[in-house]
């Protein structure tokens, strides 16, 4: 091992003479490399340290300027100190799997299991007791379901990474998030152990019209001026079909309207609602009609909109 | 995610030229971005990694994806062995210690 003052000495860290050329430089700093290097020899703090000191003796002996001015006195070796950098190791042996590590390893990891688990090693004195069964390891999945098919269920095929096809029958109401057990379809066994399980966890997609809330299911619904005036029968899509839905007369924006079981209805629970939300659209304002209407009844009919209003005066 | 021209500076010896080989080759599989390749600093200690192997140690394209193969398989063993060497540790003690015996009868041998 170096001692300080040897890490200060660039030539003394290669083992070089200060009249040692490019060449023999390179060829020091190689077989070093070679010896020291943490990639393969891992575990050794030592070693590593000790490479550090030759890959910075190496950096700074390569660059000719500044080998001339450490020859020449002007700059010490720790002036040109690397900076503390990254080695592969610390990324691909730091504890999770990551894309680099061989594709297969996990049926390995299942013939590891079976040895370690199953018949063979030796018997007798030590009390062997017999395979181990072990469950199948669990696969998971992620499915993309429609909004509407979250609501009323659905059967959906689908190919799994392993080329099977399985039926998901997802259930009526399900959420954004919930994980599908289906039990059996994960890893084989190890020993003639039950089979893991396929969990899926489902995504909602968004709709263009409806939202969810719970297993209530909102919609806005625009009316004309009219229809809100004076009431009326409007046709209305909900997730289980198209209704007429009857609009009160004098309803404001922001009325909500409930249709009863109209929402998700899942099997365990009672059904949601879908909560309709009204919103007056006007008429092109270019109508003058109704501006001249509205004129005419403001005369002798003004109200006051903010009446009870916590916002007002 | 880190850029192909940022990718240049942070590894030392490495040229465009070096930096395609290594992702036509797939020894280095960055993400696909709108302008060009993103990579991870996996990706980049990798990089670093093949251009030592190849520019210090001398390792040639030829034996260069079996070195990291080799690299990654040893990765992978020792990460399952973590996850035996966890598994071990949470078992009742007289098992680890049956563990333990037979295990120093086996390095013995």
């Amino acid at each position: 091992m170096s001692s300080d003052q040897d890490q200060l000495d660039p030539y003394k860290t290669l083992g070089v003479s200060k009249t040692a050329t490019d060449a023999e430089i390179k060829k020091a700093y190689r077989g070093l490399a070679k010896k020291l290097h943490p990639d393969v020899h891992q575990g050794d703090a030592a070693l590593e340290n000790q490479f550090k000191s030759v890959s910075a003796a190496y950096d700074f002996l390569r660059d000719p300027e500044r080998r001339r001015r450490f020859d020449a006195g002007e700059i010490d070796a720790s002036g040109a100190e690397m900076p503390d950098r990254d080695f592969y190791r610390q990324y691909a042996g730091a504890g999770q799997r990551h894309q680099y590590e061989p594709a297969g390893s996990e049926e390995d990891l299942n013939e590891f299991f079976s040895q370690a688990f199953g018949h063979g090693g030796r018997t007798g004195a030590r009390g062997h007791s017999g395979p181990i069964r072990m469950r199948g390891a669990d696969l998971r999945y992620q499915l993309d379901v429609s909004f509407l098919d979250a609501i009323n269920g659905a059967t959906r095929r689908v190919t799994m990474p392993d080329g099977k096809t399985l039926d998901i029958t997802i259930p009526p109401g399900v959420r954004d998030g919930q994980t599908l057990r289906l039990a059996g379809h994960g890893q084989p066994g190890i020993n003639d152990g039950p089979p893991g399980n396929a969990l899926i966890t489902i995504s909602v997609l968004p709709d263009k019209i409806f939202q969810r809330d719970g297993q209530d299911v909102l919609l806005d619904l625009p009316i004309s001026i009219d229809e809100a005036v004076l009431g009326g029968s409007v046709d209305v899509p909900t997730p289980s079909g198209r209704v007429k839905l009857r609009i009160p007369e004098g309803s404001s924006s922001g009325r909500v309207m409930r249709l009863k079981g109209k929402g998700a209805k899942p099997q365990k629970s009672a059904a949601g609602d879908l909560l309709v939300t009204l919103k007056i659209v006007l008429p092109d304002p270019q109508d003058t009609a109704l501006k001249e209407a509205v004129s005419t009844w403001r005369d002798s009919n003004t109200y006051d909109a903010r009446k009870g209003w916590k916002g007002g005066a | 995610m880190i850029k192909e021209s940022e990718v240049l500076l942070q590894v030392e010896g490495l040229t465009v030229t070096r930096l395609h080989v290594c992702v036509e080759q797939s020894w280095v599989k960055p993400a696909q971005g709108d302008s060009g390749f993103l990579f991870d600093r996996l990706d980049v200690a990798r990089l670093r990694l093949i251009c030592e192997l190849s520019e210090d140690l001398a390792v040639n394209d030829d034996a260069l994806p079996l070195v990291l193969s080799l690299i990654d398989q040893k990765h992978s063993l020792e990460r399952r062995l973590r996850v035996l060497a966890q598994a071990i540790s949470e078992q009742d003690e007289a098992v680890r210690e049956k563990l333990a015996a037979r295990l120093q009868d086996q390095e013995s041998e």
